[in-house]
């Protein structure tokens, strides 16, 4: 159970920290917003509450320092700097590094004592709690949110502090008021150990005190409170009520048992006052049981909680509570099922058209109905919106300029456009090398840029959109642009260009995607190996995505990236060559014409069709696969966009759209150019699953060849 | 006026506070309280009116409540309170508005009560 506590404040501490970078980059360009200000302070706040709980000590005696100055920074006491901020960034980068360590183990402290360092340095007028010091600032809680409220505990807790408290220079008073910030308290001092004067020694403490405490903090705030003291004193805290608990009823327990709980009362002496049928208390006072304070005391106790779960039972329910945590590994395996039950009602599709029973049939169609809403049901839950990505590439946008001596900020839009899980996080590399490409190569130094006519702050723009099933991710920044001549030149010079042939823009752009390819003069620590956009090109094509570029001299360069929604089932066009079906992205597709004996004879070999007066190259996907199967006598060329670019496969016959769930074919045929997974068909057969760009490829470097 | 106390015509002795009731006078004061319940059967604090006053202070008062009623004797202040005195039966939860059992289950005219 420890363990599973342990990886929930993990994940919940890594979506904390993700917000708190947001946060902080927002706060960057609007320093004086409590909101964010209020954000900050509370990411930190949990981290560090819920750390402490969960025993990552570390973490939260970190984060206590760097909460601390952000408590001043609400209270007014500092005002947010560009220092401030990227001390804290730094901090959250440490957090996360100490929430990446082993549990127990010991944890590198220098990147944390050097962030603190610097934070004391922020703060010279006002110190920060020192090791070893008893005072620590007291901190005013923010407004109790619905969702701390599930968290809500009732503390009991008496503190006898040790007679010559006041002697060693703690005041009692201020433990009180520290407990006090930790959420709502009653306070009852208890002055029966007071003795008369003749016994007095002025100097001594002998009041106690009864608190009553309602916080979302834990046990643990609470003995912190204590612990310089705790030594010494007598401390008694008691969970006297939790949130969450099944409360019998609004009210809370009668006075005889609180008293009898506090041990001012014996359940015997309880007992015989009960028998008097008068107000329990002035029996009690009455009867010199039990002294009127400690009465009042109980009585304080008994209407707190009272009050609390009444507040509670009133509070609307929360919207926390609507949704819940699921593993990603089991969405997976839900997706999976569901894959395997579009396949079996396809395959009762088939048996059900095929016996000609019109019952049967209308079951069938019923349950194929039902399968499409459960599909696309589940592969929803799986979508989340990209912009929990775009606080990390602000960060790098920061981080790097900065770096570089460039002056750069990002815009984004479309944060809300949602693309599945497993799409998200694969996209995340070519995205980071894409922006960093922007950033060393695209964007110019403020001194080139102000003699350039532009402002002297370049600005990297990214932004997400949905196109029918796919999302276009768009990177654009008002940088130099490409010097299309420059890498014409460098593709000629390293053959992937014919020096003679007349070669459209994009496509010389889209050299800067080979592998090797770059025009830089210098390597940087940022890019120019020629690496990165390599790595974009794969990781793009790995997601059955393609890449668009264009490009502006001076005016800047634009990226789009066209990504499918999901990577798990597919629309697709399912065709058959000879016996064997094949399954080809509808995303791509555009139309399907006839292809003759006559069209073949005509084109001489050369593999060109007539579209409507369009000369369109086909790839006969029978010679290329080496099928020997009998040619039929109008075969069917299926035009797909390829890139921009119209292609043609050529197959036998085209069946129909498919509901393709995807199945990949494992690490023997990783190899296998033009193949990018396979499907299982309602009849159990399989069909390959082809990868039109690679094919495409394929045949162009057999061509150049 | 520093803490000191003084005897009326009618027998009434007048401890005055001073500037602070603190620790750093608790035994004094102490000392100042009891010998006036010795001396006489009506004791009365007066406030200064920018007085300190901390828990020690609060303690002195209360233990001197619990003498003069054990005594027979009346224990009071003359005036108001002052903002110390208020403050910190605030912050420090000693609010009392029962009676109590030391001053013969009387309110208590210090820290809550009325006189």
């Amino acid at each position: 159970m420890m363990e599973e506590a342990i990886a929930t404040y993990r994940e919940e501490a890594s979506e904390l920290l993700a917000e708190l970078e947001t946060s902080l980059l927002d706060l960057e360009e609007t320093p004086e917003d409590n909101d964010l200000i209020n954000r900050v302070f509370r990411a930190m706040h949990t981290i560090k509450g819920s750390g402490a709980m969960f025993g990552f000590d570390e973490i939260a005696s970190f984060t206590h320092e760097v909460e601390t100055v952000f408590d001043m920074v609400r209270n007014g006491k500092m005002t947010v700097t560009k220092r401030l901020l990227d001390l804290t960034l730094k901090s959250r980068d440490h957090i996360s590094y100490l929430l990446s360590c082993p549990l127990g183990e010991a944890v590198d402290r220098s990147d944390g004592d050097e962030i603190i360092a610097g934070l004391r340095q922020l703060v010279p007028q006002i110190e920060l709690p020192q090791k070893g010091s008893t005072e620590v600032p007291a901190i005013n809680l923010p407004t109790v949110s619905e969702d701390e409220l599930a968290n809500e505990s009732t503390w009991r807790i008496r503190f006898r502090p040790v007679s010559n408290i006041l002697m060693c220079g703690t005041n009692p008073i201020s433990l009180i008021n520290e407990l006090r910030g930790l959420g709502t308290a009653h306070v009852v001092a208890q002055f029966d150990e007071i003795p008369p004067l003749e016994e007095i020694v002025g100097e001594n403490c002998y009041i106690y005190w009864d608190i009553i405490l309602t916080t979302t903090r834990g046990e643990d705030a609470i003995k912190d409170v204590f612990i310089f003291v705790e030594d010494d004193c007598e401390i008694k805290i008691e969970l006297i009520d939790k949130s969450g608990l099944i409360d019998k009823d609004e009210g809370y327990k009668k006075l005889g048992d609180i008293l009898v709980e506090r041990g001012d009362l014996s359940p015997v002496e309880m007992q015989k006052v009960l028998m008097l049928q008068k107000r329990f208390g002035e029996l009690l006072v009455e009867q010199g049981l039990v002294s009127p304070e400690k009465v009042q005391s109980a009585l304080i106790e008994q209407q707190h909680v009272k009050s609390v779960r009444k507040e509670r039972s009133e509070t609307p329910p929360q919207e926390a509570a609507a949704s819940i945590r699921v593993p990603a590994e089991r969405l997976d395996q839900l997706i999976n099922l569901v894959g395997e039950m579009v396949t079996v009602q396809a395959h009762l599709s088939q048996v059900s058209m095929a016996g000609g029973d019109a019952t049967f049939i209308s079951i069938s169609e019923e349950v194929e109905r039902l399968t499409n809403e459960l599909r696309d049901t589940a592969l929803n839950i799986r979508m989340l919106p990209i912009g929990s990505t775009f606080s990390k590439f602000k960060r790098l946008v920061r981080d790097l300029s900065s770096e570089l001596g460039k002056e750069i900020e990002m815009e984004t839009f479309g944060a809300e456009t949602e693309l599945d899980k497993t799409v998200i996080e694969k996209l995340n590399d070519p995205l980071v090398h894409i922006i960093r490409n922007c950033i060393d190569h695209g964007i110019e130094m403020p001194e080139a840029r102000k003699a350039a006519g532009k402002p002297s702050h370049g600005t990297v723009y990214l932004g997400a959109e949905h196109s029918g099933d796919s999302v276009l991710v768009t990177i654009r920044d008002d940088g130099a642009g490409l010097d299309r001549d420059r890498i014409r030149a460098k593709a000629i010079e390293r053959g992937l260009l014919s020096a003679t042939a007349e070669v459209p823009d994009k496509e010389i752009y889209a050299q800067i995607f080979a592998p090797g390819f770059s025009t830089a003069e210098k390597v940087t620590s940022v890019s120019g190996r020629g690496v990165g956009m390599d790595v974009v090109k794969r990781g793009i094509d790995g997601l059955r995505g393609s890449i668009g570029v264009d490009s502006v001299r001076g005016t800047g360069t634009t990226i789009t990236l066209k990504i499918p929604l999901t990577l798990a089932i597919i629309d697709s066009l399912l065709v058959k060559i000879g016996k064997d079906h094949f399954v080809l992205p509808l995303a791509s597709v555009e139309e399907c014409v006839e292809l003759t004996r006559e069209d073949v004879t005509n084109s001489h070999g050369r593999n060109l069709a007539n579209v409507r007066g369009a000369i369109i190259p086909y790839i006969p996907l029978r010679e290329h696969f080496g099928m020997t199967v009998d040619r039929p006598d109008i075969e069917q060329i299926v035009i797909a966009d390829l890139h921009g670019s119209k292609v043609g496969f050529v197959v036998d016959h085209v069946v129909g759209e498919h509901q393709t769930v995807i199945k990949s074919l494992g690490k023997m045929y990783r190899d296998v150019k033009g193949v990018s997974g396979a499907t299982i068909l309602g009849d159990g057969t399989v069909a390959l699953i082809l990868d039109m760009g690679v094919l495409l490829q394929a045949v162009d470097k057999l061509e150049n060849n | 006026m520093p803490l000191n106390s003084s005897v009326r015509e009618n027998g009434e002795i007048i401890v005055t506070s001073g500037g602070r009731l603190t620790i750093e006078n608790a035994a004094e004061f102490s000392r100042i309280v009891r010998e006036a319940l010795e001396a006489s059967n009506v004791v009365a604090l007066e406030f200064e009116p920018e007085v300190e006053i901390d828990i020690t202070g609060v303690q002195i008062i209360c233990s001197g409540c619990k003498s003069a009623a054990a005594g027979g004797k009346i224990f009071t202040y003359h005036g108001t309170q002052p903002q110390a005195l208020t403050d910190i039966i605030t912050s420090s939860g000693a609010e009392r508005h029962a009676v109590c059992k030391h001053n013969n289950d009387s309110t208590c005219i210090w820290f809550g009560g009325t006189k």
